[in-house]
């Protein structure tokens, strides 16, 4: 009922300043330029957040799954992938919606251009490799010393150099002083995801994030997910028009793209579509209001 | 059976492939046990993480900075 009285993408927005506010919310690292190193670190958040990031008192799923994978005992861990697949079996991608900070930052620098491009389906399947690369590469591409690299954190990841690189690189002098090739290739990609958030929505999250792939996975079969009521749907194209990844969602509702940012629902002049924990088609065969 | 919409058409379309899979019925009580089975393993593997004291692993990961993600690696 409160999708009904609060328009859902001002609520949405509000959820995702105050995520990456309380995600981040240990001033002290960003005065000091250290990270904060107390008990709650044994939590992880659900959404890519950089440990060290110095705002960040909680772990990066991805970044703590792939240290720990790439460690000299290359162990995964159960405790980040059971977190995360309870979050997804519960809401699919509804975290990369509402909760992730580096979504936000993408959505934000996305106000300054009103024309949007859409990413070919194909590109957006590139993030399913990059997941598959950041649970396999660590363990397969070890070094001598029997130790590996969290590849993606390494190479790609732009939330991390946002968070964690621009701050403690370039703000800790001992540290700017032994910045590299490796900086200058990690801040390109930040800087590539970052202007292109302003020409497509959310690029980063719709062809690379693992994060996003992950919970792809779980969208169609996730608990809670997007309904449409067909007997109240009139084909207008209001969902299609508003939907900021040009989903379908008619026919694909709940499709590996859909962040649930629920702007579909908002705008939907009947109220055919609800994100809820109904079933699949509620009035069917088994409402049994359909009698041919 | 008069369809309203294309909208409609389409659900029908699905829901008659549904049926020819595994039946409708079927189809609603499975999606439904799958994510409650889901998110229940879920919860197995986390406890399981917990028990083998992964939690800690995860902290003394994350307490210290990550030269990687900062691009020093």
């Amino acid at each position: 009922m409160l999708g009904r009285v609060v328009r859902l993408s001002s609520l949405r927005r509000a959820v995702q300043v105050i995520s990456a506010v309380v995600s981040n919310f240990y001033l002290k690292g960003f005065a000091q330029l250290g990270i904060y190193q107390g008990p709650a670190k044994y939590a992880c958040v659900p959404f890519l957040n950089c440990y060290s990031c110095p705002g960040a008192w909680a772990a990066c799923p991805v970044g703590a799954m792939q240290a720990l994978l790439a460690a000299y005992k290359h162990q995964f861990s159960f405790y980040i992938a059971g977190l995360l697949t309870v979050v997804g079996g519960a809401t699919g991608r509804l975290v990369c919606g509402w909760f992730c900070p580096f979504g936000l930052v993408q959505e934000i620098l996305g106000r300054f251009s009103s024309r949007k491009l859409v990413i070919p389906r194909l590109l957006t399947r590139f993030k399913f490799i990059i997941l598959a690369l950041t649970l396999l590469l660590p363990v397969l591409l070890v070094g001598e010393t029997g130790v590996s690299s969290p590849y993606f954190c390494k190479f790609i990841c732009p939330a991390g150099t946002l968070e964690a690189g621009v701050p403690l690189g370039l703000g800790r002098p001992e540290l700017r002083s032994v910045l590299g090739g490796l900086f200058s290739w990690k801040l390109a990609v930040m800087v590539f995801f970052l202007v292109a958030s302003v020409f497509t929505f959310r690029p980063f999250c719709q062809t690379t994030c693992p994060l996003g792939a992950f919970y792809a996975l779980f969208n169609r079969i996730s608990l809670w997910r997007i309904e449409v009521n067909s007997d109240r749907c009139v084909s207008c194209g209001r969902c299609r028009a508003v939907c900021p990844l040009a989903i379908d969602v008619p026919d694909r509702p709940n499709g590996g793209d859909c962040i649930r940012c629920l702007e579909c629902r908002d705008a939907c002049p009947t109220g055919a579509l609800a994100f809820t924990r109904a079933p699949v088609f509620p009035d069917a065969v088994v409402g049994g209001r359909e009698t041919n | 059976m008069q369809y309203n919409n294309e909208a409609q058409r389409r659900v029908q379309r699905t829901r008659k492939g549904l049926l020819k899979f595994c039946g409708a019925e079927v189809c609603i009580v499975m999606s439904r046990r799958l994510s409650f089975v889901l998110i229940l393993t879920g919860l197995l593997m986390f406890g399981l993480g917990l028990m083998r004291g992964e939690a800690l692993l995860v902290m003394q990961k994350a307490v210290r900075i990550c030269l990687e993600c900062i691009g020093l690696g």
